[in-house]
Parts: C-alpha cells; structure tokens; sequence
C-alpha cells in the first residue's frame, strides 16, 4: 500500500487511475471489466469508458444474486453500451436445485475442482468455500478464458482488507493480468466520485447495505451491527456502551 | 394533508447560515419557511427536550432528564408518566412516529422503524444508515398521507460531540442536505399546500466549554468530546399558525390543529 497515493486528493487519485487504464489500453488486446453491481465495480466501469472505447463487462453470476442486482446489471449493460458476459457454472446451479451438490453427480472439470479444495458434497449458499469456488472462482475462470480475455480490470482497494494491502496496479496470472486502477482510494472516495458524477448506483445501498454480495452471505450493515435487538442483556450493554462513547453516562 | 415535525438532533444555525452555499435545501427551507432560533430555557439535554417537546410536559412534570436513571437502568418509555401527542390523537387521527430519541433505542410510534446503532450511531456507517433509512421510511410514510409525521434525525449530534470543529461536520450536513432536499423537495411535500412543516432541533452545539451550561462531560472512554450542547435549538416552519417560542409548543401546535 502507498500511503502517499492513498492519500491523495480525489483529483489526484482519479489522474493515477486514469494513467493506469491509459498503459493498460496499450498493453492488451481483449479486455474484461469486472462488474459485480457493487459500488467499486461501478466506479471503475465509468472510469473505463472514458479511456478504453472496446471492452467486456463481466459478471459472475452465481444465480444467488438480489433482484436488485440483476436489474442494475440490466441497467448497467444499457448505459454503457457494452456487452455484459454472465459467467455462470451452470451445470452446479442445475445439480443443486435445492439439494445438496454431490461430487459424483458433477463432470470431470467441477469434480477436480471439488477435489482440489477437498470437498465431496455441499449445500449451495450454505458451504461458503465449495460454493465460492465453483460457483465464482471456477466460472469466471472457464469464462476468461472461454473468451481470451489478457487484460481483466477490476475494483478491488488496499483498504478493503489486510490480503489486498499488498497488491499492485498491473499483477499477471497465469493467462492473463489483473488490472487494479481505484486500489489506492477509499471507501468515501468512492462515494464522492459516484455523487460527483452523479452515477445511478445499486438501490441496495440506500436500504441499508454497505458490501453487495449473493443474497445469502450479505447482510445490511445495521443487521451486521445489531442483529440482535434492544430488551436484551447484551443490547443493554451495547447501549450503555454508546452512550458512555458518546458522553451521555 | 400531513402534518409534518421533522426532528434534526443538535442541528445548529451556526454551521447552517455560514454554509448556506454549500448547504442547498437548508437555503431553500429557510426561503420557503419562517425560520428562527428557539432559545431554550430548559437545560439543552436530548431526552428532557425531545420528552417535553412532544408529551408538552415540563421536566418537572415528565421527570425525565437523562437516558440512564438514578438506579443504572436504560430509562424506557412506560418509565416516564405522561401522555405523548401521538397517545393522545391516536384514537382519531392517523400518527405516525419514527426514531424520536427521549429514549434509547429511539422510539417508534405506529411503525417497526428500527434505528441503525439502537439510535446511537456513533461511526460513519451507522451515520449513512441512519439517514438512508430515515428518510426512506418517512418518504414511506408520507405516501400513506398520515395526519401527523414525526421524523427525527440523530446523526449530526452524535458526529458533533466527536469531530465538532472539524470539516467532518459540515460533510455530513451536507449528506444530510440532499436527505432533506429528496424529503421535501423532490418528493413534492412542500408543493402540496395543505401539508405543514416544522423542522426543529432539540439544542444547538458549540465548543466544549462555551456552553452556558455543560452538559456533556470533557473526557469519554474514547476520548476527549470536542463539543457540547448549547441553549440555541433551530426552528422552521410553514403553515403553522401557533407562535413556537419553547419546546412544549411543538406538541401544542400539533394539538392545537387536531383537537382545537
């Protein structure tokens, strides 16, 4: 993490980003912007178009996504005029109906993938890691490369969590680089930059969600925060413990 | 017709009128309204003020001072013994009340509105949430055209008592501005010509130690406060025939348009 790119006025950071889309426009042929309805995603989406005029969004769908979400999406592929990939691991979302996921019931490439992280059968939105992995990791991967993406752009943040502080602008995989052009912003920045540009975000947010994810695995932030309700001992202590922060006791 | 109270916890002229520029729907309220300062003569605390200001009890009838009580309880609504406005219409009229904080967690009235933070929101998130929500679920409200609406905002307080002093405030005034500008404005509340409107705070802020009377103590288990309450409470209003000079008068007015 650079901390003097991170603290950069928002002016600044939006100069860095755009340099930033500005070499990766030079450097690869087919590019893929990542877009998962979310906040960062959008941001970086809209600083895209204004430097790079051929691209793909892609977005994974894990067929656990809020209506809200895949309106947004809808919405999103209309503004930017850009084709929108779903990447999809279709053949798990049909095994699972509902059920559980057995291995034995899977093809050949989601059993290796099971085997790899040591599962033999999983609920979906239940079993965090299979379920991420088959139903993100495995799809968005057969999709890049499916459709020989070597520049894939995404909007991910130093500040998001301590795994991302480390990361750089340009960072290569096996068959393609990842592009990382709002890592040095801020939530706020985030937030700024959409007003600012006055972008219709995911109507999610007003009603309470801080991080979009797939329906199951997100929660609003106060449910996050107070999941449990006053009445109680421990919401008691919560309270006391705001009103001493706040200077009230 | 709605009536309309729309509480604005610790909301002050003194970052308002200097920021009138920045501050849009502020400006727009004070051109469409009658705008002016309560001075409070009680003491410029948040359960007392909000208590009297819709039960129309003195303090020394509501005996209702802090969140805590003298025996280390959280103080809960049926603790305090005397009619609210929203008691007194309920049988006749159609009330509705959302985040009104005399008490903690904040109280509702003919609506499940739960405050992010218990109504004690004290980090950014919690601060965006709350008036996200409130405003979402009074634009809600309103589209079932009750008689009376009381709304009430806590965020500004609670980032008062923190980053008083500091660009942080004037920030969320302005978030707070676009809630009022999508309350009022966009959602055609003040178009209507029958509908009233009082916008009021409970107590204005000031630096900690220019207060008249303190009321928040210097040092907290997360530091020092930067602010504190002060006697100088906001007041705007449109088609509110009854003089507002102190606390008690809001519930006064509303009652003197429903029951004579």
């Amino acid at each position: 993490m650079d901390k003097e790119l991170y603290e950069m006025d928002l002016d600044g950071k939006i100069d860095k980003s755009l340099k930033v889309l500005e070499e990766a426009k030079e450097k690869f042929n087919n590019i893929g912007v990542g877009f998962t309805g979310g906040k960062d995603s959008l941001t970086t989406l809209d600083l895209v178009s204004e430097v790079i005029d051929d691209f793909k969004i892609i977005f994974v769908d894990t067929g656990q996504h809020f209506d809200e979400v895949y309106d947004f999406v809808e919405k999103t592929e209309e503004r930017y005029d850009a084709p929108i990939i779903h990447a999809k691991n279709t053949e798990v979302l049909e095994k699972a109906n509902g059920t559980t996921v057995k291995k034995q019931n899977l093809g050949q490439k989601n059993q290796e993938e099971l085997e790899k992280i040591e599962w033999d059968e999983f609920e979906v939105a239940e079993d965090r890691e299979p379920c991420c992995h088959l139903l993100k990791t495995v799809a968005f991967q057969e999709t890049l490369s499916e459709i020989g993406i070597d520049g894939h752009i995404n909007g991910i943040r130093w500040d998001e969590q301590e795994s991302r502080r480390d990361e750089e602008y340009f960072s290569s995989r096996e068959d393609h680089t990842r592009v990382h052009p709002i890592l040095h912003w801020s939530e706020d920045d985030v937030w700024s930059y959409i007003k600012t540009e006055g972008l219709k975000y995911n109507p999610l947010y007003d009603k309470g969600y801080r991080s979009i994810g797939c329906k199951p695995c997100t929660n609003k932030v106060s449910e996050d925060a107070d999941h449990e309700r006053a009445g109680r001992a421990q919401d008691k202590e919560k309270v006391m413990e705001r009103l001493r922060s706040l200077g009230y006791m | 017709m709605t009536f309309f109270v729309l509480g604005i916890d610790a909301a002050t002229w003194k970052v308002i009128d200097s920021n009138l520029g920045d501050l849009r729907y502020f400006g727009r309220l004070k051109e469409v309204c009658k705008s002016d300062t309560m001075v409070l003569e009680q003491e410029p605390l948040s359960p007392l003020i909000w208590c009297g200001m819709f039960s129309g009890a003195y303090p020394s009838e509501h005996g209702h001072r802090e969140f805590v009580g003298g025996d280390g309880d959280i103080v809960k609504r049926e603790d305090i013994p005397v009619d609210f406005i929203w008691d007194e219409l309920d049988n006749d009229f159609d009330v509705r009340a959302i985040n009104v904080p005399f008490v903690v967690p904040t109280f509702s009235f003919n609506d499940d509105f739960e405050a992010p933070g218990f109504g004690l929101p004290t980090d950014p998130d919690e601060w965006s949430s709350e008036l996200n929500e409130v405003t979402e679920r009074s634009l809600e409200l309103l589209d079932k055209d009750p008689d009376v609406l009381i709304s009430v905002y806590t965020s500004l307080d609670r980032v008062q008592h923190f980053h008083w002093g500091s660009s942080k405030v004037l920030k969320w005034y302005r978030r707070l501005d676009e809630k009022l500008g999508e309350l009022l404005f966009d959602s055609g509340f003040l178009e209507e010509k029958d509908n009233s409107l009082i916008v009021v705070s409970d107590h204005g802020f000031c630096s900690f130690g220019e207060a008249d009377v303190q009321t928040l103590p210097k040092e907290t288990e997360n530091g020092e406060l930067e602010g504190d309450h002060d006697k100088n409470a906001i007041l705007m209003t449109k088609n509110i025939e009854f003089e507002i000079k102190e606390p008690q008068d809001i519930y006064r007015s509303i009652k003197n348009r429903f029951m004579g």
